[in-house]
């Protein structure tokens, strides 16, 4: 009993452009990766920011509690 | 034509033993040539190379009774055996081609050649059942091989026209391989430093696998590419929202920062 198995070739034409093309999807995807980087490390400054401010308000608050007029 | 050049060859056999009988006593066995106005398909099928046949004004008389046609058929199924009447008009017809061969009107002799050499089905040689001599047998060789042109009939054949190409790509292909052996000692240093790039330049052939593979891959880059666009689309509607909350805080700040100057104003300036 022969078993024959025909495969199919695909021919793919323009490798080097499809290459570049993925070379540039692969920069694009670093840069995304350092750009969300970059906005996880803001994140953290205003989050700082944000307690630092909470603290001052709460001073004042306090500060404004003891006025008496 | 290749029928012509198995001839040949086969010609050289040593032909089988036969009777010492005439000529027409063979050809009565042997299968014969339909009659001029037969048609050759209804004789037997055509032959392979009917397409290559020889042109009609080289077509001899020789060949419709040339007993050492039936070489042509070696290996070849056998005929229907004509009936004996027609058997009787080939034998008139042949004994009158030979009786004047080059008397005879060409159109007729052409019709007959053409019917042989599309009809004539391959049978059992004629010198093995007639019992032609073997020198019989190599003189209608020669005039048959003086009356057809071998070598324009070989350029016709496809297949010989195919062994004929091979060799005219072989002698290229060894020439182009010396000089690219000669080109490769001279741009060795530049086919290194490009390799990498004249490997990507050339076409790549994939199976469907692989190709499905890669299809699902750039699927898959598309739809984190959509993601990441919705993604930034939802950071921007954050940041706006963020941008409208720190506005508000400002005119908080700025309107607790007005009282304050009020009350201190109301408290030290009187």
């Amino acid at each position: 009993m022969v078993e024959r198995k025909r495969e199919i070739y695909i021919k793919l034409e323009n490798v080097k452009e499809i290459v570049d093309l993925l070379d540039e999807i692969k920069e694009l995807e670093q840069e995304t990766k350092q750009l969300f980087q970059h906005y996880d490390n803001i994140a953290a400054q205003e989050n700082d920011l944000f307690e630092n401010w909470n603290n001052y308000l709460e001073d004042i608050l306090q500060k404004l509690d003891h006025v008496t007029l | 034509m290749g029928l012509f050049k198995k001839n040949k060859k086969d010609n050289k056999a040593p032909a089988p033993p036969g009777s010492p009988n005439s000529q027409e006593s063979g050809n009565k066995d042997t299968p014969m040539p339909p009659p001029p106005g037969a048609s050759s398909s209804s004789q037997a099928p055509p032959a392979p190379g009917s397409q290559g046949a020889p042109t009609p004004g080289s077509m001899g008389a020789q060949d419709s009774g040339s007993p050492s046609t039936g070489n042509l058929q070696a290996g070849m199924p056998e005929p229907p055996t004509p009936s004996s009447e027609g058997i009787n008009d080939i034998k008139n017809q042949i004994s009158s081609t030979q009786g004047s061969q080059g008397a005879q009107a060409s159109g007729s002799m052409e019709a007959q050649g053409s019917s042989l050499q599309g009809s004539q089905p391959p049978g059992p040689t004629g010198t093995s059942e007639s019992g032609n001599t073997e020198s019989m047998a190599s003189s209608n060789e020669d005039e048959i091989d003086s009356l057809f042109d071998f070598s324009d009939l070989d350029s016709q054949l496809p297949g010989d026209n195919d062994s004929s190409q091979e060799q005219n790509t072989t002698l290229p292909a060894t020439q182009e391989e010396k000089t690219k052996n000669h080109s490769e000692e001279d741009l060795r240093f530049v086919k290194t430093q490009d390799s990498h790039k004249n490997s990507t330049n050339e076409s790549l052939y994939i199976t469907t696998a692989q190709f499905k593979s890669l299809l699902e891959i750039v699927e898959e880059v598309k739809n984190k590419a959509k993601d990441s666009a919705d993604r930034h689309l939802r950071l921007l509607d954050i940041k706006s929202e963020e941008d409208i909350e720190y506005e508000n805080l400002k005119k908080d700040f700025a309107f607790i920062e007005d009282k304050l100057y009020e009350v201190d104003n109301l408290i030290f300036e009187k």
